[in-house]
């Protein structure tokens, strides 16, 4: 894994230039689960560093925080005691959350000259998954059949996506449509209801210069 | 040329001997989040039952199948039928296990229900969904347990059979399943949270 993350900067920092604009962004947004049946949503919060090396390029840092939407469902419980029913439901909560930390790149391909540009979006990075898991029910009395429980995992992730970008007068709007892999991590080994997610995320944000370079400054 | 013999006898035992050292674990152990020491409740073939015996977590051995020569399996629970005196027979269930964390602490832990003298391995499918008050007219749990009993103790309890399905695959030939929950009173302890899931193959009815 260090290996790995040691290969991506590197990569990812080769073509470093001096020349270059900077630009920070506050992004927000909505995603859904690719990989679940019951497809867990979140919203999601991030900040996005960018660094313009050319019309065409930019490489990017984002930092991110998936809220979590609560998902509620029923599952059964059951109890060996005749003095009451045999079947109770339980209320199961689910609360689906994730951190990532990423290296973008943004690849402008139509309308690099105009106000109005499409760019390509990759990502690669690691991200924290936590699907937490708790129950309402009758805990002295009943047992939960088949019980999901919380799991974690953190793991290496590539996303990829289109985006469309508005040029402003002091920065730039921008509409990311982005879907992403599930954290490549050891496997679940629990019979669970859910897998890890696979997030299909629609993020919008604002793209602040906070530094001008010289060559643009001319 | 003696190293090319020995070459080929390596490569002629080195299979069998690798298939001698194999065997399989068929049970599966998932902990509890509510009840920190034993199993989930499932029904989906785990082969085992775990509860906790004056509080403390016993389980039922793993499902062993060793590999060739033997082919055999170490079964945690077998199903029995007795022949009575009476107008009545008894089916026993037999669990084998032992308290987590010490396995030398190993013995039994059964249910005896009476049922008529024609009872066979289909009639066991009667039990699912069945929830039983276990006492001295309908039969009894008892146990034998190193560390904590000395000779059978015998005890009442409730038991819920959710699954216990028997379904002929062949002529002679079945699969089924059992899963579960019970608690029992030994007057000088308890056994509570008590949950089972088994695959019942016909090598574990003797009847």
């Amino acid at each position: 894994m260090e290996r790995i993350i040691a290969l991506l900067i590197m990569l990812n920092l080769f073509p470093g230039s001096c020349k270059a604009q900077f630009y920070i962004a506050p992004v927000v947004g909505f995603q859904t689960d690719l990989n679940n049946r019951n497809s867990f949503k979140q919203i999601n919060s991030a900040v996005l560093f960018g660094i313009r090396k050319s019309r065409h390029y930019e490489l990017m840092f984002l930092a991110q925080k998936a809220w979590p939407h609560l998902y509620n469902s029923r599952d059964s419980s059951f109890s060996p005691n005749p003095a009451l029913p045999v079947y109770a439901t339980a209320k199961k909560t689910i609360r689906p959350s994730s951190y990532s930390l990423a290296i973008g790149h943004r690849i402008s391909l139509i309308g690099v000259k105009s106000r109005n540009i499409f760019s390509l979006v990759f990502y690669s990075g690691i991200t924290f998954q936590k699907i937490a898991v708790t129950y309402q029910y009758n805990k002295n009395d009943y047992t939960i059949l088949n019980p999901d429980k919380t799991q974690e995992r953190t793991g290496f992730f590539l996303s990829g996506g289109m985006e469309y970008m508005r040029l402003l007068k002091n920065g730039r709007l921008f509409v990311q449509l982005n879907a992403a892999t599930p954290p490549l991590a050891k496997e679940i080994n629990y019979p669970s209801s859910f897998g890890l997610i696979a997030p299909l995320s629609l993020n919008a944000g604002y793209s602040i210069p906070i530094k001008k370079s010289r060559h643009e400054k001319k | 040329m003696r190293k090319n013999s020995i070459k080929s006898l390596l490569f002629l035992f080195l299979p069998g001997v690798l298939i001698m050292g194999c065997y399989k674990n068929e049970t599966r152990y998932f902990d509890d989040a509510a009840d920190p020491g034993i199993v989930i409740f499932s029904d989906n073939g785990n082969n085992i039952l775990s509860c906790f015996i004056e509080g403390k977590p016993w389980r039922t051995v793993s499902r062993i199948t060793s590999g060739f020569p033997s082919l055999h399996t170490n079964f945690e629970v077998d199903i029995i039928k007795q022949p009575a005196t009476g107008l009545r027979d008894t089916l026993i269930i037999k669990w084998l296990g032992y308290f987590s964390g010490n396995e030398n602490s190993q013995g039994y832990l059964s249910l005896h229900l009476a049922v008529p003298p024609n009872f066979s391995y289909r009639d066991l499918s009667a039990l699912q969904g069945q929830r039983l008050h276990i006492d001295a007219t309908k039969g009894f749990f008892s146990t034998s347990i190193t560390g904590l009993n000395t000779g059978n103790t015998n005890g009442s309890g409730d038991i819920y059979f959710h699954t216990a399905q028997f379904d002929s695959i062949a002529p002679g030939s079945y699969s089924g399943s059992i899963s579960g929950l019970f608690e029992a009173d030994f007057n000088s302890f308890k056994i509570t949270r008590g949950r089972f899931d088994h695959i019942i193959t016909p090598e574990q009815v003797f009847f």
